[in-house]
């Protein structure tokens, strides 16, 4: 499982690398959203369909949970909720 | 007593399980025999006499290493068998219980493969027989990315079906566990977003039953492939009889129950986390500490059905599996990075224009 989620941030990070430098020198030169929006989006949809197709080519998975055994429901024996504090922040929304 | 086969009450041929009418099916004269059938005919019994089984054969020393089964198992510890019927020789792995004898294609039951601590207490019958399997494996390999010269049709035929050993777990687990509750409201004064959150100390302390959760228990089977084919419906779970391995690999356990709890134990605490979390009505629960401690009840062992295949494609080897029960097929296909690009470049392409319309 470590070995599989180092690969795959290797390669997530290799993508996103060549992505950058590809794109950041029109990124700099653009005098506009639309052409940030082209870029991030080029950049999204190359990842996402990729990321896509790759899922429908492995269907391997190790198992983690054991939720289709389960039987009955959750038994809860003992439960407290105590209230510590409530904190606030306020951010300005820019225009 | 040889290594077990079974014989039609009619004819005297060879007999096979067949998956799809759940009876035994005679290939010469076309008869067909309930497990019943087959125990009033005095054959198929329940358990195998373990005063009474087949011994393997060691192999010559420097056999080892040199020689490959000759039924197709995969290993690196085989023993030699005798064919019942032919008296030919069989090398199969170690771990065997039944296979095919690949000269005269009479199914062998290795007897001593099932016996005292290795009789398996439950099965379930194969229900998928190799032609639906095959035209599965041709539309599961029908992905984007598959490259074309990967041909299901050369390799589909390789597939074998195995019972492969399981230990079902059962018991309850009874977890603790300590975390701090979060709720989180938003709201817009001015120019200002303001975001409360609120904390709160939250213990949970439960318990969860589960039954059945399967270990597959054979250290040649792939770990994640098997533990992608679940789930099995064991409402057909059925005492075990060796006569329903006839036609089929069978493998015995290799990892005994101790040592497979490890992967059924961290499933289990993994899901009763869930659960423990899922009763805390937050909006996010940070978990600070978890314990957990299982009492389980004496495994079972059963047999369970899958189709195999194993196969190389431009030196890398692929496993795929199926469900011989409920047909679910799984397995990693090779994939054609030419068409990754191209696709991903469209990906690209298509993003790009929805990124520019959405942000000009």
């Amino acid at each position: 499982m470590i070995d599989f989620l180092r690969k795959a941030a290797e390669k997530i990070g290799f993508m996103l690398i060549a992505n950058s430098l590809l794109f950041t020198p029109i990124v700099a030169s653009a005098d506009g959203n639309g052409a940030v929006g082209a870029v991030v989006g080029a950049g999204l949809g190359g990842l996402i369909t990729g990321g896509v197709l790759v899922s429908m080519s492995k269907t391997k998975h190790s198992a983690s949970r054991a939720e289709k055994y389960v039987e009955g429901n959750l038994e809860l024996r003992q439960q407290q909720d105590v209230f510590e504090r409530t904190t606030t922040d306020r951010r300005k929304i820019s225009n | 007593m040889a290594n077990i086969s079974y014989k039609c009450p009619t004819c005297g041929a060879e007999i096979f399980w067949n998956p799809t009418e759940g009876k035994f099916v005679c290939e010469y004269c076309g008869d067909s025999f309930t497990m019943a059938d087959m125990e009033a005919s005095g054959q198929a019994a329940g358990a195998v006499d373990s005063s009474n089984v087949e011994h393997h054969e060691e192999l010559m020393e420097g056999e080892q290493g040199q020689v490959s089964s000759t039924d197709g198992t995969v290993g690196n510890d085989f023993v030699r068998y005798k064919c019942s019927y032919c008296g030919s020789e069989i090398i199969t792995d170690r771990a065997t219980a039944a296979t095919v004898c690949v000269y005269c294609g009479n199914a062998v039951v290795m007897g001593e493969q099932l016996i005292n601590d290795f009789a398996p207490d439950l099965v379930i019958p194969f229900k998928v027989e190799k032609s639906k399997v095959m035209q599965a494996f041709k539309d599961f390999s029908k992905k984007p990315l598959t490259p074309k010269a990967f041909d299901p049709e050369q390799v589909v035929e390789k597939m074998q079906g195995v019972y492969i050993p399981f230990w079902l777990y059962s018991g309850e687990c009874h977890g603790v566990m300590q975390a701090e509750g979060i709720n989180k409201k938003t709201h817009r004064s001015g120019d200002y977003e303001i975001t409360e959150k609120s904390y709160y100390r939250v213990m949970r302390d439960g318990r969860v039953r589960f039954r059945n959760v399967p270990v597959d228990g054979s250290s040649k089977t792939d770990d994640a492939a098997m533990d992608s084919i679940e789930p099995f419906d064991y409402g057909e779970l059925t005492p075990f009889k060796p006569a329903y391995l006839s036609g089929f690999l069978a493998e015995r356990f290799d990892e005994d129950s101790e040592k497979c709890f490890e992967r059924a134990e961290k499933r289990i605490q993994n899901t009763t986390l869930d659960l423990l979390k899922r009763s805390a009505p937050y909006d996010e629960v940070d978990v600070e500490s978890f314990n957990s401690n299982i009492k389980k009840e004496k495994p079972l062992y059963a047999m369970l059905p899958t189709w195999l295949l194993y196969t190389t494609y431009n030196g890398t080897k692929y496993f795929f599996a199926m469900n011989g029960q409920t047909g679910k097929f799984i397995g990693n296909l090779p994939i054609d990075k030419g068409k990754l690009t191209v696709f991903s470049a469209i990906g690209a392409v298509i993003g790009g224009i929805l990124g520019y319309i959405i942000m000009g």
